[in-house]
């Protein structure tokens, strides 16, 4: 019966998950979105991560979304902002069942803490790209895209464990 | 104790994380001739005239036509992009109790073997939303504006977040199934129960 019962809630937990994607895609998706919300989103990032990268390196700076410098260029787009991954992290924690209250948290701590992440990982290939142009692809696509995303599996794991203990105990009191 | 996963687990995603890399980068040249050749039939099904020739290069998938003028650049999608879910599979596998005994690596190839068959499905998508958009009054002539938008959108989606959000699916879907994840959010008095059982 336990065990038919954790099968039904992970089950509703994926369906609601890819619902939650569906959603936050279609929202993405809208023309007007991208230019007035997400492409300004990036622009910010790509600024607050030059800033970070000006401290060992004067020659860099931000040129809208384009991370640049007089041996090396790097245009931030959608796949490298991040937004993918903070879409997962959101339709995990809001697929999962707890309440507003945790939800907010989760949503409050895990979206900074994946950005803050990502400021790191554009310093990074940028660091690569300029240095070790040959290395760039790899990290790029297959170092960096995935480690970013565990992050934000690893914070759900810890976030959710957190929650279903606390649930444990209320359905105890 | 109980409300925080395991620590152990990093150090096994992170084994995991390595072993996916060395699978993905290291099996990329075979795995883009078998994505190329997979793809293939299934894009000329769709067409009235089957004429789309798909070939791996270099980490790329090139797309070849009759009508495409000879040395002029190839149309292409960049196979790497589209497969590097398989190194967040493996990271969050090797997350799982005992991650290699039979019954988790037989977990894991099936997965992948449905990942494999998402990016055969992902590659057709890519193509046909290169041929819908951009081959200029080719792509207008040949697609109308439904199937145009379909194409962008299911290519968009799985590049944002599809790629990523199926390999998490199948990871969990895989626990459901086997009641196996480390990560457990089963009630512990539940499992202690079902244990005595």
């Amino acid at each position: 019966m336990a065990a038919n019962s954790t099968r039904r809630r992970r089950a509703l937990f994926a369906a609601k998950f890819v619902a939650f994607l569906v959603v936050f895609y279609a929202f993405v998706a809208i023309g007007a979105v991208d230019e007035r919300l997400i492409v300004p989103f990036t622009a910010g990032i790509t600024r607050v991560s030059v800033a970070g990268m000006r401290i060992v390196d004067r020659n860099v700076h931000a040129v809208g979304t384009t991370i640049a410098s007089d041996r090396f260029a790097m245009d931030v787009k959608n796949g490298c902002n991040a937004v993918e991954t903070m879409m997962l992290f959101a339709a995990a924690v809001l697929a999962f069942p707890a309440s507003a209250r945790s939800r907010i948290i989760g949503l409050a701590v895990g979206l900074p803490v994946i950005q803050l992440v990502n400021v790191v990982r554009l310093a990074t290939l940028y660091w690569i790209g300029s240095r070790h142009a040959s290395w760039f692809e790899i990290f790029h696509m297959g170092v960096w895209q995935t480690a970013i995303i565990l992050i934000g599996v690893a914070m759900f794991a810890i976030w959710s464990a957190t929650n279903a203990a606390l649930a444990t105990t209320d359905r105890r009191a | 104790m109980r409300r925080w996963p395991r620590l152990i687990v990093a150090p096994k995603a992170i084994g995991g994380f390595l072993a996916g890399l060395l699978l993905w980068w290291g099996l990329s040249g075979p795995y883009d001739e078998f994505l190329a050749g997979m793809a293939e039939p299934l894009v000329r099904a769709l067409e009235r005239f089957p004429a789309t020739h798909l070939q791996a290069w270099n980490g790329y998938i090139l797309v070849f036509r009759p009508e495409f003028l000879p040395g002029a650049p190839k149309p292409a999608v960049s196979a790497g992009h589209l497969t590097a879910n398989i190194v967040l599979l493996s990271a969050l596998f090797a997350t799982n109790r005992r991650p290699v005994s039979l019954r988790n690596v037989s977990a894991f190839a099936l997965a992948a073997l449905i990942l494999a068959g998402i990016h055969v499905l992902a590659v057709v998508a890519n193509v046909e939303s290169i041929y819908a958009w951009d081959l200029g009054a080719w792509s207008s002539a040949h697609y109308g504006i439904v199937e145009r938008r379909m194409w962008e959108a299911a290519t968009n989606f799985y590049t944002l977040v599809g790629a990523f959000g199926s390999a998490f699916l199948l990871w969990w879907l895989s626990c459901t199934l086997s009641a196996n994840a480390s990560l457990s959010h089963d009630p512990p008095q539940r499992r202690a129960s079902a244990g005595q059982r």
